[in-house]
């Protein structure tokens, strides 16, 4: 317990005339005193009043109806223990700034700093803690995070699904695992994120183009996953876990070891592992044939410190083998017709554990060096240095009908993609008011292929310099902050002439302001970014045949840079009673990417297709998320959430394509004692807008025009569940929780789903949790 | 308690054994020939009427996407009656691998079905080990002059193999222009 604060000052505001006793109000920030980031959801107890209060997300707190005399303030933040100051109330506004200094918790530092907000004053955070993903352990990443205000899922089936954020997804939505940005094959639709959410103890989404802090990628915004710190101290813990979940009989099973060692040897740890494995799921009506998956997924850190710097070492590996619904994967547009104009499908599949073709196979390998230290006192350089690999495997639902071909049962196609990053950050504290931060960021990838040429062989760099002022006082926070990126693509493509080079750079300036007020209660916050981001390989280079679509992808080797105009606002307020927040948004994109009907067919021996080229449109996405709570009684609580986005192409008036349709909930909690049940109802309209015309042709040659291959599915509502208890361990909570997702086991499909074509979405499923954390040596 | 401390080294030496990084064994710079595991190129009907044998064909050589395949028209003369057989090939590979004989092979997962819009009369003379035709070889009665399209579906119906053209996944569809003079 030898916790250094400094108090920096507290100062307040002269009052005109002596008040009552009990009106005084006290209010100010927490930040951590080696780099001055603020500390979101510090805890302040204010005692004799038994006061609380809890830091926002920019570590600001108050407290009113104060009582005249003298205070203990007891602070506390996450992975740090209890800080107590004591001080008197003699005004009736007091502000204090309470400063942390974490020389002797430096390992908490490595999280605490990621609550760093600089490039995220004046944008709306949602946020997934502790509890929360505890009670979402088992499910895959899009699914932990669905619940968060402006996400909705992009699927590919049941267990194939990636978070949409605004309508924007995949190369416009940035994913950083422990730091790092992930680098998968993340352009595809049904390429999943490849991460287990397992690991996580904090997941922070940042709505809104994030680009100047984050890179280009974070066009939508950014999300953060980021595991526990490693212990601080002397200890040794094990958390257990175990979910089933009804639908599929799917078991998860996880472990997580972690500590530290004794002071002969001051090295802090973490082992974990998670095996998961699912049968064919069911829809209310039949089982869904080959949906069975299996994952595999463990990770290791080690972290020493010194007085003045820290080092980790972190390695991940995520291995999964997932089942695609063989109903979904089409020879031909004719296939495509008949498949959704199929009106039932029997029930003739048998459940199984077995994965069959058509079938992905995927695994991904982070390893990560990070390294900080202090210069000066309130500065510090952070260093990442990683390497990812990621392999995809994708198996057609046919072998080849040459036996020796077959024998080899070899993946239609492949892809292997290797990532080294390195990240130096420098933050500085200069002034009371001021603090920033510059950073340099170097890129270097490389992709293979195998098989089917759909995306070339292509060596990519980038570099990227960027620099973030923050300049706080009384109730604003206002940031500037700018960014530079040059990104270098070398494709090597395999054509019958022999093999093509191709080289392109594109660079741009990116810019981003923001500002923040807070003042009863009341937060206020509005973003303005200019991002961009360079187009990816594949909206450059694909070509070729996407059999879950049935149409012919074809890049565009004269896509230039994709600017965008971001502009958002967010109102918060928070109270004990009520809470809530609203977050309208607004993009302006000059020249956004999209895949749309070329008008054209392409003939091949499986009949014409449909031929979809990258093209650049004047694009607006624009629309509002939005919660409130409010306390109905003592116990219980309501919650209402809704998500509006529209995408128009400004040139044609068109609706862009695959746009959230407006969804709305509404949910009780009732809570007493360990125990809380919620129950939640949901909204889904039908999408209205979509973009007209899909030339489709028929098997006689015959070209239809359609407004999409099937009209976009009935608006659906779904009722669920959920009953948890807990009870604190040392700390370290035990929860069982038993939870039912489409209670009333209704039929549906949804827009966002990519097999809404083939199949309902799946019935009732039920699922039994209970994690267990155990202290094998105390603290 | 030390002693505790030092049990748990094995297993971090454990996890660390366990992280052998995954390498890419490909080069950049020279990247494979794109390689189907199976391609079809080329649809070869060839008709007889006692004297003479006439042949019409799709190709596609680089396969789906790409160049558009080419296409040949049926040229028939009116009310005759020919032996026809079809014939799927992959022209790209030398020498060029017929996978005919793969799909008479697998003939219980096959069937090539044929539609035509102005009277083509095709009946097929193959059969499966289910007694199912596949419709690789057969007869084709031509009637009355005229233009029409024919349209030969090679359906691959593993399992569900009825006889029928709705079962099962498209591998080939192909619609040729047909002239009957």
């Amino acid at each position: 317990m030898k916790f250094i604060y400094i108090l920096v000052l507290s100062c307040g505001l002269l009052a005109a005339h002596a008040q009552d006793t009990c009106s005084y109000r006290l209010e100010g920030t927490v930040a951590d005193h080696d780099n001055g980031d603020a500390l979101a959801f510090a805890i302040l107890l204010i005692e004799p009043d038994g006061k609380q209060a809890t830091a926002d997300s920019l570590g600001r707190f108050e407290v009113s109806n104060l009582c005249q005399g003298k205070k203990t303030v007891t602070v506390r933040h996450f992975g740090c223990h209890d800080l107590q100051k004591v001080i008197f109330i003699n005004q009736p506004l007091t502000t204090l700034n309470v400063w942390l200094d974490h020389s002797t918790h430096q390992m908490e530092e490595v999280v605490i700093s990621d609550h760093r907000l600089s490039g995220e004053t004046g944008q709306s955070v949602a946020r997934l803690e502790k509890m929360e993903l505890l009670v979402r352990r088992g499910m895959n990443l899009g699914q932990t995070v669905e619940s968060l205000d402006g996400v909705s899922l992009l699927q590919t089936g049941s267990n194939i699904s990636k978070p949409m954020v605004h309508g924007m997804h995949s190369n416009r939505l940035l994913i950083l695992n422990n730091e790092i940005r992930q680098e998968g094959q993340q352009w595809g639709a049904e390429h999943a994120p490849e991460i287990d959410p397992m690991l996580a103890e904090r997941i922070e989404l940042v709505k809104g183009a994030s680009t100047v802090k984050y890179g280009p990628e974070a066009i939508a915004g950014v999300m953060l996953i980021a595991p526990a710190p490693l212990p601080s101290v002397p200890s040794s813990d094990l958390d257990l876990f175990s979910g089933y979940q009804s639908n599929g009989h799917q078991y998860t099973q996880s472990a997580k070891l972690s500590g530290k060692l004794n002071k002969v040897l001051p090295i802090a740890y973490r082992l974990q592992g998670t095996l998961k494995r699912g049968g064919t799921l069911h829809t209310p009506d039949y089982k869904l044939a080959n949906t069975a998956m299996r994952e595999l997924n463990y990770s290791w850190a080690l972290g020493y410190q010194r007085d003045r710097w820290q080092t980790e070492l972190f390695y991940s590996r995520f291995t999964t083998d997932i089942g695609i619904f063989s109903g979904a994967h089409l020879g031909n547009t004719t296939d495509l017709v008949r498949a959704y104009s199929r009106p039932n499908i029997p029930d003739t599949a048998q459940f199984s554990y077995d994965i069959n073709r058509p079938y992905q196979s995927i695994n991904h390998e982070l390893l990560k060096a990070s390294f900080q230290t202090r210069l000066g006192n309130l500065n510090t350089l952070k260093i990442n240095l990683s390497r990812q690999f990621n392999r995809r495997f994708e198996y057609d639902r046919d072998l080849a009908r040459n036996d020796s071909i077959a024998a080899l049962n070899n993946p239609e196609l492949q892809y292997f993609l290797t990532t080294y990053l390195l990240d130096v950050e420098y933050k500085l504290h200069h002034h009371n008011h001021f603090d920033g931060s510059i950073g340099i960021q170097g890129l270097y990838q490389f992709n293979t292929f195998r098989g089917r040429q759909f995306v070339p062989n292509f060596f990519q760099r980038g570099f990227s310099l960027f620099a973030v002022e923050r300049y706080h006082w009384s109730d604003y926070y206002a940031e500037v902050g700018a960014r530079y990126d040059v990104r270098d693509f070398d494709v090597y493509r395999s054509t019958a002439q022999g093999v093509r080079n191709d080289r392109r750079t594109y660079q741009r300036p990116t810019l981003s302001l923001g500002l923040n007020r807070r003042k009863n209660q009341l937060d206020l916050g509005v973003h303005i970014a200019n991002a961009w981001r360079a187009p990816a390989v594949n909206e450059l280079y694909s070509n070729g045949l996407h059999h879950g679509s049935a149409t012919i992808e074809v890049g565009n080797q004269n896509l230039g840079t994709e600017r965008v105009w971001h502009g958002s606002l967010s109102l918060a307020y928070e109270h004990p009673l009520i809470d809530f927040e609203v977050n309208p948004h607004f993009n302006r994109f000059a020249n956004y990417i999209s895949l749309v009907p070329s008008g054209q067919n392409t003939l091949t021996i499986r009949g014409a297709f449909p031929t979809y080229q990258y093209v650049e449109q004047a694009a607006t996405i624009y629309g509002v998320d939005a919660h409130a709570k409010a306390s109905l009684s003592e116990s219980l609580k309501i919650n209402l959430q809704c998500l509006v986005v529209r995408g128009v192409d400004s040139n044609t008036k068109q609706w862009l394509v695959l746009q959230p349709a407006d969804r709305y909930r509404a949910a009780l909690l009732w809570q007493q004692k360990n125990t809380s049940v919620t129950l939640g109802v949901s909204w889904v309209a039908q999408q209205t807008r979509y973009p007209e015309q899909i030339t489709l042709v028929q098997q006689n040659g015959q070209i239809l025009t359609l407004n999409d291959f099937a009209p976009p599915p009935k608006d659906y509502t779904l009722l669920d569940l959920q009953w948890n208890w807990s009870i604190k361990k040392r700390g370290e909570p035990v929860v069982v929780s038993l939870s039912v997702n489409n209670l009333l086991n209704r039929r549906y499909r949804d827009y966002l789903n990519r097999f809404r074509y083939f199949s309902d979405e799946i019935g009732r499923n039920v699922q039994i949790k209970l994690s267990v954390p155990l202290n094998l040596r105390s603290k | 308690m030390k002693t505790k401390n030092y049990l748990l080294l094995p297993v971090l030496a454990i996890a660390a054994a366990f992280s052998s990084c995954e390498k890419d064994t490909n080069t950049v710079t020279n990247p494979a020939p794109a390689n189907e595991e199976e391609l079809i190129t080329t649809v070869r009907l060839v008709v007889f009427d006692g004297t003479d044998s006439l042949a019409f064909e799709f190709k596609d050589l680089d396969g789906e996407g790409g160049n558009s395949g080419s296409i040949d028209t049926i040229v028939l003369s009116s009310s005759n009656t020919y032996l026809y057989s079809v014939e799927f090939l992959d022209e790209s590979r030398n020498p060029v691998v017929d996978i005919t004989e793969e799909i008479l092979e697998e003939g219980d997962e096959h069937l090539v079905c044929y539609n035509s819009t102005n009277g083509l009369d095709i009946s097929r003379g193959d059969l499966d080990e289910n007694n199912l035709p596949i419709g690789t070889v057969g007869t084709l009665i031509t009637n009355n002059a005229g233009n029409g399209t024919l349209t030969i579906t090679l359906k691959h119906q593993p399992g569900v193999k009825n006889g029928q053209c709705e079962p099962g996944e498209t591998d080939i569809e192909v619609v040729f222009p047909v002239r009957v003079q």
